[in-house]
């Protein structure tokens, strides 16, 4: 054992970054695994993480078999072969594999408490089987994969390993094969990404990665091309030059793992752009829904929230009562209601840059200037008086005999109403004016009107007993008082449904084409139907109804009740407060206008402006018995309710990508380093200085920071625009806004930035040209080896 | 070897001693003559290399001076002096170069144009009888051909001083006698020319032998 360890102990480079590639390999797909489970997103979220680890792996393999070749060459000289052969090479790497898997899963669990601290605002699940058999599975492929790579190695001839000579490793037809699937894999999963519908299949999961490799690989061939191109061109220009596109046709160390770096930059830019259109697309629906700055549910009845904001709020300048009926089945009855007379006052600026600036626009343009007459009472005083009355017609039945009914000046009037608490209710009273010119007064109490009702209509009616009395019967109603108004101020309309029906009954014969009703200055004169109630109806009842309208063919504007209104449609939009992409918005109070209590499907709300003073804001709580919901609170419960957690977990992916990624340039870089500087140290023995030396490093530097920005850039365009549309970043809501998944500039620029600053930064400590570390002595022949 | 004539300023080695770790050169005191070419003999770890990079300028003596023309050949940097050219053990051939670029480039560091660099590399490598790899990298060449490669680079620049580091050990019989006539034209126009060798043949074709024996002068 303590000859592996000295072995390995001498191979402590190579081991080292397949420890720490296989720590954040195993690491990071542990916590995107479990977050994921905690999250109830796609497990496969960790695909693109898995692929970038399997690309990185081999050339780690590599290195630790050219590093033991002369061993290699040394054992199969002692007659080792086979399987001892195999065993010899693959103990070092399979230890090195299992400490990084053992350390990952424990930071992947501290990991996952983290992040599920961070953005789930909950416990983290315990680790689960998927997340330790992958990481398993991980350990396993690493080691399958040094194995094949350390396979090169073994069938290197005899002579070649223990020879001191390093020969250049070609590009195997293998890797080549490799490269040209990645691409096409890339293209494959573009296309699929295209028709999914629902839940992606595992291409389209690594389409990312893919067509990060795919660019990267491209931005190496571009690099090395354009190199060999330019290198005559460069002879006008120095020997810097000219070293810099010779380094950069030809070396490893740091244009290899530019389709790494590309890579994950390409999963950063998907990641970040989704990442983004997930929190607009959650800060717009959020605002969608909750209408402004804060808000509160209301209980069942809007009645009640109308009454309770003009209460707490008279100036009607902080608070506004809405509701909105969802109807996610039946689309062609969603509707919302806002106080759109309050609306400017209390919404304010809230919509503004958002898509529904233009619908919070035409909100005032809802108004329909009628509201419902609203009440605090306990009592209601009917006076009236007889203008006209006949004596009752006789009836002749079929078989010859005749009956005439008593005369009778009985009449009731009722007022009905819906209370705070959306019932309805009723108060009626009946008045006795048996002649002309007789006046009657009475009072009946009230109930349920105490806390404020709701006016919604009147009716009058004979008070027969069932007996059939086709007499004119015309009264003079003086005043109706409930709550100290007089509804009689009001102008009122006959129902038509009252006429109908009355014009329907073959015994009374009613003649609907005459008058019933007069708004008189000094009341309302009634002429009684014979045998039914005639309902009366506010006057401004039978205007149209504004209303805004977002893909609706052919709008409904329902009272709150759920009937029938005529529609006026004042303005179309793609979006609107409350509703979304569909839906009828109207004003509150135009719709309670003689609406029945509020359909139970109705979510009843208050909003409260941002400047909404705590005393007001405690006052509704107490009244509601609710809790205010800030926007910040909405935005959460919408993230959580539709999977916006799916784009923390991409962006986790994207961290472990540009983690392993960063490994592979560093080790990269460290691999080649003491090369670089004797080919640094061969360069100042032929008399080439110091500096010419550092300015071929910095104009290297140069170009691969370019070309790793554009590839990058690219790539993350090509993925976002080819693929985004394809990932499940949520689960949208019916009538919910659309997800925006076009590229953005900065999403795609800060990874590009991030992967060519990391270029910079390593490539910078490998072309660090020190005086010391490249000293022409290097090349002596003890030193040298 | 004892009637040999030499010419123009020598390379005066005095009372060199070299310490790293253990001593490699102790109180050596040797003059490589101009117009000669000069034998360094020893067995492995006798301080040949050692004693060539302390020549060249490549490191600096623990005690002791190495002087040409009366300057130092020590400039403070490691860095050798633009009059000194080196043919190294292990070539010191830049990987990522051509053999033919590997040698123009010696001449372009020396300031000649480019297009002319080249030219004058290829017929370097042809009269060491690798013209046609001139386009190769030089990691794909065999030992003896990086070899070449490397004489061919420390004889094209026709420096005044050319310490050449065991340059025919890969060198099949013909090919050593080829560099050991280049060595011998160098020496013929004037050039101060040491050469560290293990090779008797190497040591009898030369003009002049200094064998090394643990850091201090035999002969």
């Amino acid at each position: 054992m303590s000859r592996v360890l000295r072995g390995a102990w001498s191979r402590r480079g190579a081991l080292t970054t397949l420890v720490l590639m296989t720590l954040v390999v195993v690491g990071g797909a542990v916590v995107v695994l479990q977050f994921a489970r905690a999250a109830d997103t796609s497990a496969a979220l960790a695909a693109p993480l898995l692929l970038l680890g399997a690309v990185a792996v081999p050339s780690i393999g590599a290195e630790l078999a050219v590093a033991r070749r002369e061993e290699i060459g040394l054992a199969r000289l002692r007659g080792i072969h086979g399987i001892r052969l195999w065993r010899f090479l693959l103990v070092e790497p399979l230890l090195a594999i299992a400490l990084g898997t053992v350390v990952g899963v424990a930071l992947g669990a501290v990991g996952t408490v983290v992040a599920t601290r961070a953005w789930l605002d909950g416990a983290a699940a315990p680790l689960g089987r998927t997340a330790l058999l992958t990481a398993a599975a991980i350990a396993g492929g690493g080691l399958l994969i040094v194995g094949l790579s350390a396979a090169t190695a073994l069938r290197e001839p005899l002579a070649g390993q223990v020879s001191l000579r390093r020969r250049p490793r070609r590009a195997t037809t293998a890797a080549i094969f490799l490269s040209m699937l990645v691409i096409v894999g890339a293209g494959v999963a573009a296309y699929r990404s295209r028709g999914t519908d629902g839940e992606p299949d595992l291409l389209v999961l690594l389409g990312p990665a893919l067509v990060g490799l795919a660019l990267g690989q491209a931005a190496i061939w571009a690099i090395r091309i354009l190199a060999r191109g330019f290198t005559p061109a460069t002879e006008k220009r120095g020997l810097s030059a000219f070293l810099a596109t010779r380094r950069l046709a030809r070396a490893d160390d740091l244009v290899t793992p530019v389709r790494l770096v590309v890579a994950a930059a390409v999963v950063g830019a998907l990641a970040l752009t989704g990442a983004v259109s997930v929190d607009r697309w959650t800060d717009t629906q959020a605002r969608v829904e909750s209408g402004g700055a804060r808000v509160i549910d209301a209980g069942d009845g809007a009645f009640g929230a109308l009454q309770l904001t003009e209460r707490l709020d008279p100036d009607g300048t902080r608070l506004m009562a809405t509701a909105l009926v969802r109807n996610e089945e039946r689309l062609a009855e969603r509707r919302a209601y806002v106080d759109a007379d309050r609306w400017d006052a209390v919404v304010g600026d809230f919509y503004d840059d958002t898509p529904l600036q233009p619908a919070s626009n035409s909100v005032a343009r809802l108004v329909g200037g009628a509201a419902p007459p609203v009440v605090s009472a306990t009592r209601f005083t009917v006076t009236a008086s007889t203008l006209r009355k006949e004596e009752p017609s006789t009836f002749t039945s079929p078989d010859g005999t005749t009956f005439t009914p008593e005369p009778i000046g009985l009449f009731d009037v009722e007022v009905d109403y819906v209370a705070a608490d959306n019932r309805a209710g009723s108060a009626t009273v009946t008045l006795d004016v048996p002649a002309v010119g007789s006046r009657d007064s009475r009072s009946t109490r009230v109930a349920g009107c105490a806390e404020g009702c709701t006016i919604t209509g009147i009716s009058v009616s004979r008070s027969t007993d069932f007996v059939f009395d086709n007499s004119e019967f015309v009264v003079l109603l003086e005043q109706a008082e409930i709550g100290g108004l007089d509804l009689l101020d009001e102008t009122w309309n006959p129902d038509p449904s009252s006429l109908q029906t009355a014009a329907n009954d073959r015994f009374t014969r009613f003649d609907a084409s005459r008058t019933v009703l007069v708004n008189r200055p000094d009341g309302l004169e009634v002429r009684l139907l014979p045998s039914t109630a005639l309902a009366l109806l506010l006057g401004d009842l039978g205007q149209p109804v504004p209303v805004l309208v977002a893909d609706e063919a052919e709008p409904l504007a329902l009272d709150l009740s759920g009937d029938d209104r005529t529609t006026h449609v004042v303005g179309e939009a793609t979006t609107l407060p409350l509703l979304g992409s569909v839906g009828v918005l109207s004003d509150l109070r135009t719709a309670a206008l003689g609406s029945g209590p509020t359909v139970p499907s109705a979510e009843v709300s208050i909003v409260a402006s941002a400047g909404t003073p705590q005393a007001v804001l405690d006052q509704v709580e107490e009244a509601t018995g609710s809790s205010w919901r800030p926007l910040d609170a909405v935005r959460t419960s919408l993230g959580q309710a539709y999977g916006g957690a799916q784009a923390r977990a991409y962006a986790l992916t994207a961290l472990a990508c540009a983690l392993v990624a960063l490994l592979a340039l560093g080790a990269g870089v460290a691999r080649h380093l003491r090369d670089y500087r004797r080919d640094v140290a061969s360069l100042r023995v032929l008399g080439i200085g110091l500096g010419t030396a550092r300015r071929a490093g910095r104009t290297e530097l140069a170009a691969l920071t370019v070309l790793v920005t554009g590839a990058a850039v690219a790539g993350g365009w090509l993925a976002v625009t080819l693929l985004l549309g394809g990932l499940p970043l949520l689960a949208l809501p019916v009538a919910a806004l659309p997800v925006d998944t076009s590229a953005q500039l900065w999403p795609l620029l800060v990874p590009a930035v991030l992967a060519a600053a990391a270029v910079v930064v390593v490539g910078g400590r490998a072309r660090a040209v020190r005086p010391t570390t490249t000293r022409p002595s290097l090349l002596r022949e003890e030193e040298g080896r | 070897m004892s009637h040999v004539q030499t010419t123009g300023t020598g390379l005066t080695m005095s009372d060199i001693t070299y310490v790293a770790g253990r001593t490699l050169l102790d109180d050596v005191n040797v003059v490589f003559p101009a117009g000669v070419v000069t034998a360094v003999s020893g067995p492995s770890g006798s301080g040949k290399t050692t004693l060539l990079s302390i020549a060249g300028g490549l490191l600096e003596p623990t005690s002791g001076t190495a002087l040409l023309d009366g300057q130092d050949m020590w400039t403070g940097s490691g860095d050798p002096r633009p009059e000194v050219a080196f043919v190294l053990q292990v070539y010191g051939l830049v990987p990522i170069l051509s053999a033919r670029e590997n040698v123009s480039i010696a001449l372009r560091a020396r300031g000649v144009r480019p297009a002319d660099a080249d030219e004058e590399a290829e017929a370097a490598l042809a009269r060491f009888s690798i013209a046609d790899l001139g386009e190769r990298q030089v990691e794909e060449l065999s030992g003896g051909q990086m070899q070449r490669v490397a004489c061919a680079r420390g004889f094209v620049v026709g420096a005044h001083v050319l310490l050449a580091d065991e340059p025919t050990s890969e060198l099949d019989e013909g090919n050593r006698a080829v560099v050991l006539a280049e060595l011998h034209a160098e020496a013929a126009r004037g050039a101060v020319v040491v050469v560290a060798t293990h090779d008797p043949a190497v040591v009898d074709a030369c003009d002049l032998h200094i064998a090394l024996d643990e850091g201090r002068v035999l002969r």
